[in-house]
Parts: C-alpha cells; sequence; structure tokens
C-alpha cells in the first residue's frame, strides 16, 4: 500500500482534531484516547468542515446541521446524514503519522 | 452598535447588530441605496399572554457557520421558557434574504408560542413615501417605493402562512410603530399604509413540552411587484430549508479553493482567514466595487457612512483576494477602477458603487485660496501596485491588456505630470488618513512603487522608452524619500513636509509604508529604525495592547492616557514586519502572535472593526471594515510564504 505522510505523530493533541490535505483529499486527523484516527474531513450530508465539529468521546458532531459521527470507525450516530465517513488506512512509522489515500 | 454579521451576494447586502436585527440592507447596489439605514427590524415572542422582544433579557449568540455565509444564533429567554436558535442568509443568486427560526419550547407545558417580525424600511435610506401594504395573492407584505419592492413573507414548518399581520405609522406625533402592536400577541389587520410607514407579521406555532418546531421567513428584494412575486413564488416552491443547503455549500466550495496551505496555523487562525474572505466578498458588489464598510451606525458620527469604494481599500482588497488566489474577484474591481479612473489618470476621493462619485470634504482650494489637488494620491498609485502584483502572480497578460492603455498608461501619466521638479517627490494630496495635505512618506512610498509598477508593464508591452522614463522617476522618487523624508537626526522616516515648508514629525504607523508598499527591504536601515519609533511611540502598552495609527490621535479616542485606539491594520503592518525580517522559524513567531491576538479580538462571528477600545477590547468605528480583513488576509498570506520557505531550509 502506498502511504503519505500526513504529519507528525504528535501534530494533534489528545482530544484534539486537524485538518491535513493530501493532495486534494482533504483528511481529518482525530487523537482519540492517544489514537490518531484519519478520517474524511466534510460531512457526508452538505459538505460542512467537521474540523469545526465537536469532538465529545468518540462521537464527533458536525458544525452545521449536527449529523453524529463515531471517530473510531465512521458510522452515522444521528442524521441529517445517512452516510457514514470514510476511513482511512493509517499508521505510525518512526514518529510520524503516514496515510494510505486511495 | 457594531454588525456582528454581514451576508451577500454582491447586489443584495444585509447587515445584523448583536441582537440579530437587520439593520442595513443595500439592493441592488451595495452601497449607499441602503433601506433600512441602521433602523431595527424587531424579533419578538408571545407566550403564556406574555411577550417579550428578543433584546436585553435575552442571551445571545451570534456566529456564521463555519466556512459559509450562513449565520447560526442562538437566543434563550429562561424566564419566558423559550429557545430560538436562527440560521440567516442571503441566497447567493437569487435576492432573498432567508431566515429558519427554530423555536423550543423549553417548558413542561404544551403551549401556543407566536413569533412576530418586524419591518421598519425607509427605502432609498428616506423615511417618506413609502408604502406597506397586504399583499393578498401571496398572503405576504409589501413594502415598496419608485422602483424598489420588498415582500416579506414566510411559512411554519407545517406550511401555515403569516397568522396575523398589521401596518402603520411610524416616527411621528403619537406613532411609535406598527411593533407596539404586537405586544399584546395579536395584530391588528391594517391593510396598508402610506407614507412614514412600517409592518408587522406573526406566525403561530402549537408545541409540545420540551419540543421544537420551525418557522421561515423571507424578504424578497425587487424592482418591481412581479419581480419580486417571482422569488417569493421561488421561496414558497423551493423552500428555505433546500435554499439554506445551496447558500451553505455555494460559500464553502467558493472559499475552499485549496490554493493556501492553512494547515501550519492554529484553527482559529485559519478559521479568521476563510472567514475574512467572506466578510469580504460580501462587500464586493458584482460591478466590481469594494465598499469599505456597509456598518451604517458611523451615520450618527458625521451624517455619512463608509457604503463607498476608497480605491485604497479596495487596492489592498484585491491584494489580499490575490493572495488568497481569488483573482476572479480582484479582476472585477481593476475593471472598476479602469471604468471610474478620470481622464486625467488619478481617482477621486471614494466613489459610490455605480462609479459615480462620492461625497468628499477635500476641498479644491487651500485656506488661502490657492488650487490644491483634492486627491489622496497613494489611492492612484495602490491600484496601479495591486495591478502589477496581481499581474505577477497570475500572468494573465490578456486581461491586463484590456486596462493597459486607459489604466496604467493614464494613471502613471498623471503620477509623472504630478511631480514637484525641485524635490523630485509628487506634489501635496491629502494623506491615506484623510486629514491633511502635503508630501507624506507613505504616499511617496506607494508612487514610487507605482511608477516601478507601470515600468514593468511597459517593458511588458515592450514600451522601451517609457520603461526607461519610468523606472528612472522610480529611482529618482526613492532617492528623494531618502534625501527629504528621512531625518538623519532622528534616525526615521518623518511623517510630511507641507505646502508651508514644515516637517511634521510625528510618530505614524503608516511610516511602514515604506517597506510595506514601498520600495524599502524590512531589514534596510531606515526601515528598522523607524519601526524601532512606531514600536516605541505607538505600541499600546495598557489594556489589550496593539498599535494606535499614530501619536496622539483623537479620532474615536477613548482616553487621554493611551495615545490613541488600537487599529488592526497598524497592529497588523507591524506582525508583517516581523514576519518579512524573519530568517528562522523561531523569528516567525512574533508575527504569529500578532494573527492570534488579531484572531482573539475578531467579535465571536469573526467581523473584524477598525478600532478597539484599547481597555474592553470592544469594536469601535466601522464595523467590520474590510480594510482590517484584507490586512489580515495579506499577514497571513505572508507568513505561510516564509513559514514554507524558513521551515524548508530548517
Amino acid at each position: 500500500m502506498a502511504l503519505t505522510k500526513i504529519c507528525s505523530g504528535d501534530a494533534v493533541a489528545a482530544g484534539e482534531l486537524r485538518q491535513f490535505n493530501v493532495g486534494d483529499v482533504e483528511i481529518l486527523v482525530v487523537n482519540f484516547d492517544g489514537r490518531l484516527l484519519c478520517l474524511a474531513a466534510r460531512c457526508t450530508h452538505a459538505g460542512a468542515p467537521l474540523v469545526e465539529g465537536e469532538l465529545s468521546g468518540d462521537i464527533l458532531t458536525c458544525p452545521w446541521h449536527g449529523s453524529r459521527f463515531r471517530v473510531t470507525d465512521g458510522s452515522v450516530v444521528r442524521g441529517p446524514t445517512e452516510k457514514a465517513l470514510k476511513m482511512y488506512d493509517c499508521q505510525l512509522q518512526a514518529g510520524d503519522l503516514f496515510v494510505e489515500v486511495r | 452598535m457594531a454588525r456582528e454579521v454581514v451576508l451577500g451576494n454582491g447586489r443584495l447586502i444585509v447587515a445584523l447588530d448583536n441582537l440579530m436585527r437587520i439593520r442595513d440592507l443595500s439592493y441592488p447596489k451595495a452601497d449607499l441605496e441602503n433601506h433600512v439605514a441602521g433602523h431595527s427590524f424587531r424579533m419578538g415572542i408571545w407566550t403564556d399572554n406574555r411577550f417579550s422582544w428578543v433584546d436585553d433579557g435575552w442571551q445571545v449568540e451570534m456566529r456564521y457557520l463555519p466556512e459559509t455565509l450562513v449565520t447560526r444564533c442562538t437566543a434563550r429567554n429562561a424566564s419566558l421558557g423559550i429557545e430560538l436558535e436562527m440560521n440567516d442568509t442571503v441566497h447567493q443568486f437569487l435576492d432573498l434574504f432567508l431566515r429558519k427560526v427554530l423555536l423550543t419550547n423549553l417548558s413542561h407545558s404544551a403551549r401556543e408560542v407566536r413569533i412576530f417580525f418586524c419591518q421598519d424600511f425607509h427605502i432609498y435610506g428616506v423615511d417618506t413615501g413609502d408604502t406597506a401594504m397586504y399583499e393578498p395573492d401571496s398572503g405576504g407584505i409589501v413594502h415598496y417605493k419608485g422602483r424598489r419592492y420588498f415582500l416579506v413573507n414566510g411559512r411554519t414548518e407545517t406550511g401555515e402562512g403569516i397568522f396575523e399581520f398589521a401596518t402603520g405609522y411610524k416616527e411621528s406625533p403619537g406613532k411609535q410603530g406598527t411593533w407596539k402592536d404586537a405586544e399584546d400577541g395579536s395584530l391588528g389587520g391594517n391593510p396598508i399604509a402610506q407614507g412614514t410607514v412600517d409592518s408587522a407579521i406573526s406566525f403561530r406555532v402549537q408545541l409540545a413540552a420540551q419540543s421544537a418546531a420551525a418557522v421561515y421567513y423571507w424578504i424578497a428584494c425587487g424592482r418591481n411587484a412581479e419581480e419580486v412575486g417571482k422569488l417569493d413564488a421561488v421561496a414558497r416552491k423551493t423552500g428555505v430549508e433546500q435554499l439554506l443547503l445551496e447558500v451553505e455549500n455555494y460559500w464553502s466550495a467558493w472559499v475552499n479553493k485549496r490554493e493556501v496551505d492553512l494547515t501550519p496555523l492554529r484553527r482559529n487562525v485559519a478559521k479568521l482567514f476563510k472567514t475574512s474572505l467572506l466578510v469580504m466578498r460580501t462587500h464586493v458588489d458584482n460591478g466590481g466595487a469594494v465598499i469599505a464598510s456597509c456598518d451604517s451606525d458611523i451615520l450618527a458620527f458625521n451624517r455619512d457612512t463608509y457604503s463607498y469604494v476608497w480605491p485604497r481599500d479596495g487596492a489592498l482588497a484585491a491584494l489580499a483576494f490575490d493572495a488568497a488566489g481569488f483573482h476572479e474577484v480582484s479582476r472585477m474591481f481593476f475593471l472598476f477602477c479602469n471604468d471610474v479612473i478620470t481622464q486625467r489618470g488619478y481617482f477621486h476621493h471614494k466613489y459610490l458603487a455605480d462609479g459615480s462619485r462620492g461625497s468628499s470634504w477635500h476641498a479644491w482650494i487651500d485656506s488661502k485660496g490657492n488650487y490644491q489637488l483634492p486627491i489622496q494620491e497613494d489611492e492612484t498609485a495602490l491600484v496601479l501596485y495591486a495591478l502589477w502584483r496581481h499581474y505577477q502572480k497570475y500572468r494573465d497578460i490578456e486581461f491586463i491588456g484590456k486596462v493597459y492603455g486607459n489604466l496604467v498608461v493614464r494613471a502613471s501619466d498623471f503620477i509623472l505630470e504630478h511631480r514637484d521638479e525641485a524635490t523630485g517627490l509628487s506634489k501635496p494630496s491629502f494623506d491615506l488618513w484623510e486629514e491633511k495635505i502635503g508630501v507624506f512618506t507613505s504616499t511617496a512610498a506607494t508612487i514610487c512603487t507605482a511608477l516601478t509598477a507601470a515600468a514593468e508593464f511597459a517593458q511588458l508591452f515592450y514600451d522601451s522608452k517609457r520603461h526607461e522614463l519610468l523606472s528612472e522617476s522610480a529611482a529618482n522618487m526613492k532617492q528623494a524619500i531618502l534625501t527629504h523624508l528621512y531625518d538623519r537626526k532622528l534616525g526615521r522616516f518623518i511623517k510630511a513636509i507641507y505646502p508651508d515648508g514644515s516637517r511634521d514629525l510625528t510618530v505614524d504607523s503608516s511610516l511602514m509604508f515604506p517597506f510595506l508598499y514601498g520600495p524599502f527591504g524590512a531589514v534596510e536601515e531606515v526601515v528598522t529604525n523607524t519601526v524601532s519609533s512606531i514600536v516605541d511611540k505607538l505600541q499600546v502598552k495598557a489594556g489589550v495592547g496593539g498599535v494606535a495609527r499614530y501619536e496622539n490621535d483623537e479620532y474615536c479616542r477613548v482616553s487621554p492616557e493611551i495615545t490613541g485606539n488600537p487599529w488592526f491594520v497598524c497592529t497588523l503592518w507591524l506582525a508583517r514586519w516581523h514576519i518579512a525580517r524573519a530568517t528562522s522559524v523561531e523569528e516567525l513567531n512574533e508575527g504569529l502572535q500578532t494573527l492570534e491576538w488579531v484572531a482573539e479580538h475578531s467579535l465571536r462571528s469573526g467581523i473584524l472593526s477598525e478600532q478597539l477600545d484599547p481597555y474592553t477590547g470592544g469594536p469601535i468605528s466601522a464595523s467590520p471594515l474590510v480594510w482590517s480583513h484584507a490586512e489580515f488576509i495579506m499577514a497571513v498570506s505572508e507568513y505561510l510564504d516564509k513559514y514554507r520557505v524558513l521551515s524548508a531550509t530548517a
């Protein structure tokens, strides 16, 4: 698999969100409980920037219409969206976070 | 009162105050034709036989939804047991102001709730000759005068239209206004009023305990009854929910061009960068005019507003739009300039959005009756400079070809003509603060770079003689600035030389122009020494900090203890200097801290005013001010460019 470095492993503090761009792909990096997760950065309902959303536990709430996603698997917890968030495979290597963008 | 949010589409611009009330509505050009002119469109709630206007008894929070021109405002009245969540916008293509109100009943019992919207139009900005009438075909209220029509209508989420309405008289003895009629929870149903008039409408919803329901409200704007009727039909047929989604998506796509990588920034700075672009865009008329501010409250100060195009402010906005990748917007402005430049080659003090000449306080003669040109020459110079920077970035020679002869050649010919042969500097003109006439360092610096820009354009179009003349003139003017406007004893630039030969030694933040918009580098001694004086004299040590405009600045001055209120633009100039002189990522921090300071001192919505109260940090003077947002965009862009270079070489 082709991995791309997205940021250093300490770029996103626990409980925080940050957005990075890999080419044209916008990726949301979530530090959930010390675990770095990579998801699509736009809400599947109307395209809101999820980096401006609220993270509470493992639930991310969209800043526009309040759709809720579970950051560990991208699944929808509450609408209006019906479509899950895309998850990207990622891994830490030598202190940096790498993501596979397909 | 500052404007908390501004919404617009280049024809219709609507500004709301911090109680969610419409205070300005300009149509069909984004300037003086303000049909509300600072008056208030109140909103009220009636339930359980109690009435409350949404004002002091309510906790109100206002902001934009991130990355778009739709608001999210909340208002809560605990004693009434009501919460409102509102989304306001102006449709990007249709001249429709749209509002969704989600009414929540916080009490433990079912209730009928009525929401009231009051319309206080002053069509064409004056209070006479208006008509307000119930219009049975649409079921809405129409306000009209001449060729301006406004149709107010709405629906509940279950499809019910206006519950009650009233039109009536205001602002005359014994007539407070139709809004007063709402306070008993009912409206009288008067179907028409003529003269100095207003209107009120209400919607009724039944809410179960701790439940919510939406009410939709809109204002269709047009030139006649047919136009507003068609827009009203679109709102009814398409529905506000769908229209809101269209707007959210459009402006999100607009602002996310992704030509600038914002990832090195903290989130609040990146967010303000995007909000600034959106707020600036609301001030750009679709004919290319860039309005300095839509805030009409400054009317109370001098009976005039900031709703004009200052070519300076427009040029700086164009530089900012270009820095962020929005060349299509800056081109619109340059075409506007191409249309309005005078035959002689200079720009007037300011313009209306239709290109006509704006009001002015610059006289054609001085106190002794001698002729003086009533312009601010830096306004002409900065347009040329911004156009050259635009070309450097986008290399759109076909576009430049359209404006070269009329704009570039004409303006540079004027600049050449308007020089003082004895000094090599320009002849006197008014300064950028619009207060005094003389030969100002800030103006001279911009003229110097304008000559260089015009020389580069001449070379581009293979006019060698012109290139030579302009290049030589630029070099001579740079030398003349050093000879006449730099004081070796003081070790810094001076503010100005006046027509009587006197020299103004006031430390002024615009003395950073030789570096910002002039021919000098950030680390040249003449610049660094000058900046040291600015830091020493103008950095506000007490209160919220920031940088004042100049020593003992009286304009809106809050306290004699502080030399002047902090201005966002002046503070950002210093940040830009710190960024420009940085030689390592660590040295960039000083500039970055100022960017974060600006983000922290913006309104919650991200709006930047002209000045801040030095003690409270509250907004002073026009708010929003496009210039403040433009300087922020430029400072962030320069930071990111420098960060990339320095982090790559670290």
